[in-house]
């Protein structure tokens, strides 16, 4: 069977993180990749859209889509929603060069995506809502990422 | 995600609260409640299985700290303090290992939790160990 290019969640609960991660796992596998990059991508998917369905909608049901892509280099992910506009990569970045118990308040789920991501691009929908694209590389992470939490 | 929660004897009794399934955003509060209900009931030493936790995010590592300052009889962080959460941790065990909750995990460093914790530096705050009659006897 063809893996799936994209998930459409027209009411995303927090009981659909489960499906995501089940799909983005499917769609990275479909792809070649192997071993702890795929749990990276996973675990990148989940934070994300855990970020949307807890903070976007405030915990409330709503729409998530997630497409993937991609070629030998780079896995790329896209998560679309109708949350208020909110743009990640205007977040600074936190200082890696303090030890992880004097780092600011806020973002674990950020401190796990930027060991992941090599690059992350945020778009505000002409019609409403963000649209995240997240690209991993297959060739070992660059941690160059600019992803932040909500 | 199911629980299943066992009595076990060290040198102190411990408790031993089973997790099977992911840990995430949909269930991590209750597993907390889970906590806060065996502390409640008189548990004080809580050993916590994560091995049979396929998947681990952002979500359980505020349950583990959650549960691991209820254990040591203080109040847990807000879900949203993040690094907070672990400052309040480090601050409540001065810096070292906190006595009364550990964690057994998997024998792969791959696990969902395994990288989680590690990634994160919680083991220096909970002790993280594979074995579990070890980690019972260490209580």
């Amino acid at each position: 069977m063809i893996a799936a290019t994209s998930l459409l969640l027209p009411q995303a609960d927090l009981v659909d993180l489960a499906t995501i991660r089940a799909f983005v796992r499917e769609a990275a596998l479909a792809r070649g990749m192997a071993g702890p990059g795929v749990d990276d991508v996973v675990l990148v998917a989940d934070e994300l859209a855990t970020n949307i369905i807890r903070h976007g909608y405030g915990g409330r049901p709503g729409p998530v889509d997630v497409a993937v892509a991609g070629d030998s280099t780079a896995f790329i992910m896209t998560l679309r929603d109708r949350a208020p506009e909110f743009d990640p990569t205007t977040r600074p970045a936190p200082d890696l060069d303090v030890p992880l118990e004097r780092r600011p308040v806020g973002g674990m789920g950020i401190h796990l995506i930027r060991l992941c991501i090599d690059g992350m691009e945020h778009r505000s929908r002409p019609d409403g809502g963000n649209e995240l694209v997240v690209t991993l590389s297959l060739n070992g992470k660059g941690d160059v990422g600019h992803a932040d939490h909500r | 995600m199911q629980t299943t929660v066992e009595r076990a004897k060290g040198r102190v009794p411990v408790t031993v609260l089973r997790l099977e399934g992911d840990l995430d955003a949909s269930n991590f509060e209750a597993v907390i409640g889970e906590g806060r209900r065996l502390y409640a009931s008189g548990a004080r030493d809580l050993l916590l299985d994560l091995r049979a936790v396929p998947y681990m995010g952002s979500s359980g590592l505020v349950a583990l700290h959650s549960l691991a300052m209820i254990f040591n009889g203080k109040e847990p962080p807000d879900p949203e303090s993040g690094w907070a959460a672990h400052h309040a941790l480090e601050e409540a065990v001065d810096g070292g290992l906190q006595p009364h909750m550990k964690i057994v995990l998997s024998g792969s460093p791959d696990s969902s939790p395994a990288r989680v914790i590690q990634r994160t530096g919680l083991d220096r705050f909970i002790d993280c160990r594979t074995d579990e009659a070890e980690a019972i006897a260490a209580f």
